[in-house]
């Protein structure tokens, strides 16, 4: 059932876009990851379905940029689609699981959802590591060139995440329950 | 060996494009590539870190170790995480062929701790007799974003014997008579009914259920009833498991009607008292002497079931096994010979000459699975329409030549799950 809803809220993106952009390579980009995600979904293709996402990315900044600024614009955006479509594959995968003749173990059931909730936990922080190395980030640009950005973001993000990974690590490997 | 997944080259070249993008047009585009580092760093934690090896150990339980055809057992597949933590991880069940999934699914996605199990359970169709053999699964270990994945062929074994289901005729004992066994060996029930022969003065210890109450009370004196003892026949199946006559259409085989037809048979044999051997034409050569009772069936069963199809024993060789096993004195005690099979080949139609000319008592019974076939074909999409109905015609008609050809030395009978034996004629 959720992958039927983050599929539908990928052909609503898709949808808004091509309305929202109706640029030639707007409409273009937004018919192509209708036709990648149709397949994707249709024939379980993770491949499919994280290229149809990605394929949003130009569209729907620049549709945010507007509100929101070119920099912000390209991290929502980014952000969003990279959030969405992980989702939406680790669905897909959960769904062939779950989706048997008829029925599920509640074991399976339980694991799964399990292992859902602990997904959804790591996509937050992801989003929140994106968000601390975009303030950042923006607060750096304001005294150094635009181009910097990039590779400064680059650098942060690999200092913050490799601390915060290592964390997680050593508190995970805790003694056999 | 952890293996990077397309998903993971797939997010690496959108990123590198990203900058290469942005660094060629002066823009932020490639900040897309912030989201995507993200997630590698956050799914692959530290790069150089030593971390402790993934282990695991599967054991497989099944509810029923024997069921009947049809009938839905439940399996269970328990894996049990003996290395470092797993974050995510697909368990992947194998079922053998001729089992259906009819509950749950063979797959399992959770996250496991180190020292915790998990349970896989499903419940499987059994579809066709034999031995149903589970043992392959595979387990998938793979990071929490599935970037990165690690692959554990494991063997967790456990068998379920299928036996047929025995098809319930209204009129089971008119059928055997029909068939008219009867031979010059003693049954061993007693005081058979097949033959009324005269009533008498009941003495102490004749049945109670032998008692002729309607003459009783007209002659004012207790009768019983006389029958004719009943004479049991020396029967030998003879199943053919010959590759070459086993129609095959994907997953469907005429193996599951033969082994159907031959209980049946042996059961109606058995339940009018004659004794039952067997021989099955395979892989394996399957030989039982005849006997008697339930006891005996159920032998006779489980070597049917587990009977190999195969190409090495053919029907030629069938009078050399009768004479090996039941040796020669069997031809002069009127024993009698059932060919059991769903596409009568020459093999058999040689077999059938040469020992009705010998003088065995002949039976063919052919195992009509047609309509079967066809069913599969169009299932599986192989034939429709025109080309179906043509090729039903053509294997009709050579079935027709078979039975005719068969009929000089055997009587012939067909056989249909849905309505049993048919005679179609031959030789006594």
């Amino acid at each position: 059932m959720a992958r039927r809803s983050i599929a539908a809220l990928m052909y609503g993106t898709a949808g808004l876009t091509a309305i929202l952009d109706p640029t030639p390579v707007g409409l273009g980009l937004a018919v192509a990851s209708v036709v990648f995600l149709t397949i994707g979904y249709r024939y379980n293709a993770d491949f499919a379905l994280v290229a149809s996402g990605w394929l949003l990315y130009l569209p729907l900044a620049t549709i945010f940029s507007p509100a929101l600024g070119a920099f912000w614009s390209y991290m929502v955006s980014g952000t969003y689609l990279a959030v969405v479509t992980e989702r939406l594959s680790f669905e897909n995968q959960l769904s062939l699981a779950l989706e048997g003749p008829s029925g599920v173990d509640a074991e399976a059931k339980r694991l799964s959802s399990e292992l859902s909730s602990r997904h959804l936990r790591r996509l937050t922080e992801v989003i929140f590591f994106v968000f601390v190395i975009s303030i950042l980030s923006a607060a750096v640009s304001l005294v150094i060139s635009e181009v910097d950005i990039l590779i400064l973001a680059s650098v942060m993000l690999f200092i913050a995440v490799g601390l915060y990974a290592r964390r997680a690590a050593t508190r995970s490997s805790g003694p056999a329950r | 060996m952890v293996a990077l997944k397309g998903k993971l080259a797939l997010l690496l070249i959108i990123a590198a494009l990203g900058v290469w993008l942005s660094v060629a047009t002066l823009t932020g585009m490639g900040l897309l590539a912030v989201p995507i580092i993200v997630m590698l760093v956050l799914d692959q934690g530290v790069p150089f870190g030593k971390a402790e090896q993934y282990k695991f150990s599967v054991s497989r339980r099944v509810a029923q170790p024997k069921v009947v055809t049809g009938e839905r057992v439940l399996v269970e597949l328990t894996v049990v995480n003996q290395g470092r933590d797993v974050e995510r991880m697909v368990l992947q069940d194998q079922t053998p062929s001729g089992v259906r999934l009819s509950r749950g699914s063979t797959s399992l996605v959770c996250a496991l701790k180190k020292g915790a199990s998990a349970t896989l359970r499903y419940q499987a169709a059994m579809l066709d007799p034999g031995d149903a053999h589970f043992g392959e699964c595979t387990i998938r270990v793979q990071s929490l974003f599935g970037l990165t994945e690690q692959r554990f062929e494991m063997i967790a074994p456990a068998s379920i014997r299928v036996y047929p289901r025995l098809l319930s005729r209204k009129v089971l004992a008119s059928r055997a008579k029909a068939l008219s066994f009867a031979g010059t060996s003693p049954s061993k029930f007693k005081g058979g009914r097949l033959e009324f022969m005269n009533t008498r003065r009941h003495v102490y210890g004749d049945p109670l259920r032998d008692i002729n109450w309607k003459a009783s009370a007209r002659l004012g004196k207790t009768l019983v009833n006389e029958w004719h003892t009943e004479r049991g026949l020396d029967c030998v199946m003879v199943v053919d498991f010959l590759n070459e006559d086993l129609p095959k259409v994907g997953t469907w085989s005429a193996r599951t009607d033969v082994i159907a037809c031959a209980y049946e048979l042996a059961h109606a044999l058995i339940g009018s008292g004659n004794r039952v051997g067997l021989l099955v034409l395979g892989d394996v050569p399957v030989r039982l002497q005849p006997g008697y009772g339930s006891k005996h069936l159920r032998l006779l069963l489980d070597l049917l079931v587990t009977g190999q199809e195969g190409t090495v024993w053919s029907a030629t060789d069938v009078e050399t096994f009768l004479e090996k096993f039941f040796r020669k004195q069997y031809r002069f005690r009127g024993g009698a010979l059932f060919f059991v099979t769903a596409t009568p080949g020459v093999n058999v139609l040689d077999a059938v000459n040469s020992l009705g000319a010998k003088g065995f008592s002949c039976h063919t019974i052919i195992v009509n699975t047609l309509q079967r076939e066809a069913v599969a074909l169009s299932e599986a999409r192989m034939a429709s329409g025109t080309s179906l109905s043509l090729g039903a015609r053509v294997a009709r008609a050579e079935t027709e030549w078979f039975e005719s050809e068969l009929k000089k030395h055997s009587k012939v009978y067909e056989w249909t799950g849905d309505s049993g034996f048919v005679e179609l004629g031959g030789a006594r």
